[in-house]
């Protein structure tokens, strides 16, 4: 400590410089995580909020929700198995809508639920599902796009009125702004009305869940995360994502301990000295580790209040969600292969002969 | 009877192998009493600095055993040696080599700190050394705002911070003017007798030899020890020594008058 610390202090700009290199990679990685969250939850939170214990979706779909397709009255007959609790018809699709009065489009995805059910989340504001005969909760993607409790949106084709009565959150589907609207309100809005629902989500023992496709013909149980991973360009989106942090990561420990080997090599006259006057190679090395890690924790706090400024900035016009584990996690991978990186420095540090304190006097 | 500090004893050191091979340092014998101030003279390749370093426990021998106030450091381990280095001896080099980014007193410090001394004893010690040295009032600066004259001091100020056994200077003058270099050379004279301590002066300025109580040559790895170094200083100086000598006489002991205290 006593080394680190007045070294730091008489070589402020050097290590300032240093602090602000950790505090600009830190900044990307933690920004480029929030991006990433952003957009899977931008994709997939609906999926998420949902939950259920299983999600039973038609044989056929390859765990794509879009693809699927089952009765509605199927969940009948399934909430009547022996330990199952409760199952509900649920639908997810894409439509256009236009807004009482204005000719621009806009296209949404509209989430079916019944009305009241254990799916329907109720609402923060205004009315929740099922208030009214027409009645929709929308998501807050929608109030983002400058829709409000009142508004009134037209279904293009179709012209089916649809009123916004209440808001929740939570709910992003596909990117887009969503909407949660009465399940058979859905069922009338699809392209086809005898396709039925997207899924029937179930709450109960697995046993009994697990029994569901011998129980109903064409049908799988899948859970949300499989559903999620499913989703069109989910995954591809999150493995560029995360190649991108890794890569990061491991250039900013390089950076870092390129910077400390730089000045380990200028000091090694210096070093010699201090071990010919009696200092361990040990004592040295944890001087160094101790100045990796303090400037490390100072440009990983710096970097997330940068992140996190950067968030109230641009969260609202760009999918962007800071997860506070996401960024301790990645703040503690970027000090411990920074503090990995310098390991090069410390073999030279104890391979420093302090014979040359005499041999190179001056 | 004075207790020996430092004793070599068929002290032999080669480097490289075959025909590469070197003799650095052949058969030396050596005894050095508490309170004396060697000066080791002799030209570039000499092995004064093999010596030196033997002696410091910075290398070990190839042949021959080393004692230290009665105790055999000749086999001892790199952080043995290492330790050996930090409690018990004292270095001063010939640029001084002060650590860049620690001021003169933490110079001083460090070492206490290495130690594992109590910061207030060391602080008392590290301000007195200072004072000692004339540099009180240049604790603060770092070693790029001092002169030569002034790191040097500092550094002779570290090299007494442990109380060492032995102190080994390697030209410690080099850098300096001559008027300079010899109040240096005094100061280390003076802690030298006045703590009897041992201290073993390498040094080209002949004309520093009569601060020293004794003086060795050394030429291809053998020492001779000169008997009159008053002959000897003579012969350098061309007339000029007793004068010289009056002089250094009259000069105040800076580190003498406080230890007196």
């Amino acid at each position: 400590m006593f080394l680190a610390l007045r070294e730091f202090r008489h070589s402020k700009l050097r290590y300032a410089l240093i602090t602000a290199v950790i505090v600009m990679v830190s900044s990307l990685v933690f920004i480029l995580s929030g991006l990433a969250n952003g957009l899977s939850a931008g994709n997939s939170e609906a999926l998420e909020s949902i939950g259920g214990d299983g999600i039973v979706v038609s044989s056929g779909s390859e765990y794509q929700l879009d693809r699927s397709a089952i009765a509605a009255d199927h969940a009948e007959t399934i909430a009547g198995i022996d330990g199952i609790e409760e199952a509900e018809p649920f639908g997810a699709s894409a439509i256009n809508v236009k807004r009482d009065g204005s000719d621009d489009v806009l296209g949404i995805s509209i989430l079916g639920m019944p009305a009241g059910g254990f799916l329907d989340p109720g609402a923060s504001e205004g009315e929740a599902l099922g208030a009214t005969e027409n009645g929709i909760v929308v998501d807050e993607s929608m109030i983002n796009e400058g829709i409000s409790v009142g508004d009134i949106l037209v279904t293009d084709p179709g012209g089916v009125e649809l009123e916004v009565i209440g808001v929740t959150d939570g709910y992003q589907y596909r990117l887009v702004p969503t909407a949660i609207v009465p399940i058979e309100i859905w069922q009338e809005l699809q392209q086809d009305p005898e396709r039925g629902v997207s899924a029937i989500v179930v709450n109960g023992e697995q046993e009994a869940i697990d029994s569901i496709p011998d129980e109903v013909e064409r049908t799988m149980v899948a859970t949300s995360s499989e559903l999620i991973d499913n989703l069109p360009g989910q995954t591809e989106q999150q493995a560029t994502l995360t190649l991108i942090q890794v890569f990061l990561v491991v250039i900013a420990a390089g950076i870092i301990a390129a910077f400390f080997f730089i000045i380990t090599l200028q000091k090694m006259p210096e070093l010699g000295v201090m071990k010919a006057i009696g200092t361990k190679s040990g004592y040295l090395a944890r001087t160094l580790l101790l100045q990796v890690g303090i400037l490390g924790v100072i440009g990983i706090v710096i970097g997330i209040a940068f992140s996190w400024v950067t968030d109230m900035l641009i969260g609202g016009a760009v999918p962007f969600a800071l997860e506070w584990q996401s960024m301790a996690m990645y703040g503690g991978i970027l000090l411990v292969v920074g503090m990995i990186g310098t390991l090069l420095s410390l073999f030279r540090i104890a391979r420093v002969d302090p014979l040359d304190a005499i041999n190179n006097a001056g | 009877m004075t207790k020996t500090i430092l004793q070599l004893e068929n002290i032999s050191k080669t480097f490289g192998k075959g025909e590469a091979e070197v003799n650095a340092l052949v058969d030396v014998n050596l005894e050095l009493k508490a309170g004396e101030l060697l000066a080791l003279v002799g030209p570039s390749g000499s092995g004064k600095s093999t010596m030196l370093s033997i002696a410091g426990a910075l290398l070990t021998p190839t042949e021959g055993k080393i004692w230290l106030d009665g105790d055999d450091i000749t086999n001892l381990g790199e952080a043995e040696r290492t330790n050996l280095r930090l409690n018990r001896m004292g270095f001063i080099f010939q640029g001084s080599n002060l650590v860049s980014f620690l001021s003169g007193r933490d110079q001083l410090l460090f070492i206490a700190r290495m130690m594992g001394s109590k910061n207030g004893e060391a602080e008392k010690r590290a301000d007195w050394l200072l004072e000692s040295l004339g540099m009180g009032k240049r604790g603060k600066h770092y070693p790029e705002e001092m002169s030569g004259g002034e790191r040097q001091r500092i550094a002779i100020g570290r090299a007494l911070m442990n109380d060492p056994d032995l102190i080994l200077a390697d030209e410690p003058t080099a850098s300096l003017d001559s008027q300079r270099g010899r109040q240096v050379v005094q100061l280390l004279a003076e802690q030298v007798h006045d703590q009897e301590k041992a201290g073993i002066l390498v040094t080209h300025d002949e004309r520093l030899i009569d601060l020293c109580d004794r003086v060795v040559r050394i030429a291809d790895g053998r020492i001779d020890e000169v008997k009159d170094i008053e002959a000897e200083q003579g012969h350098i100086l061309d007339g000029s020594a007793p004068d010289q000598r009056q002089a250094d006489q009259k000069e105040p002991s800076l580190i003498g008058k406080l230890l007196h205290r």
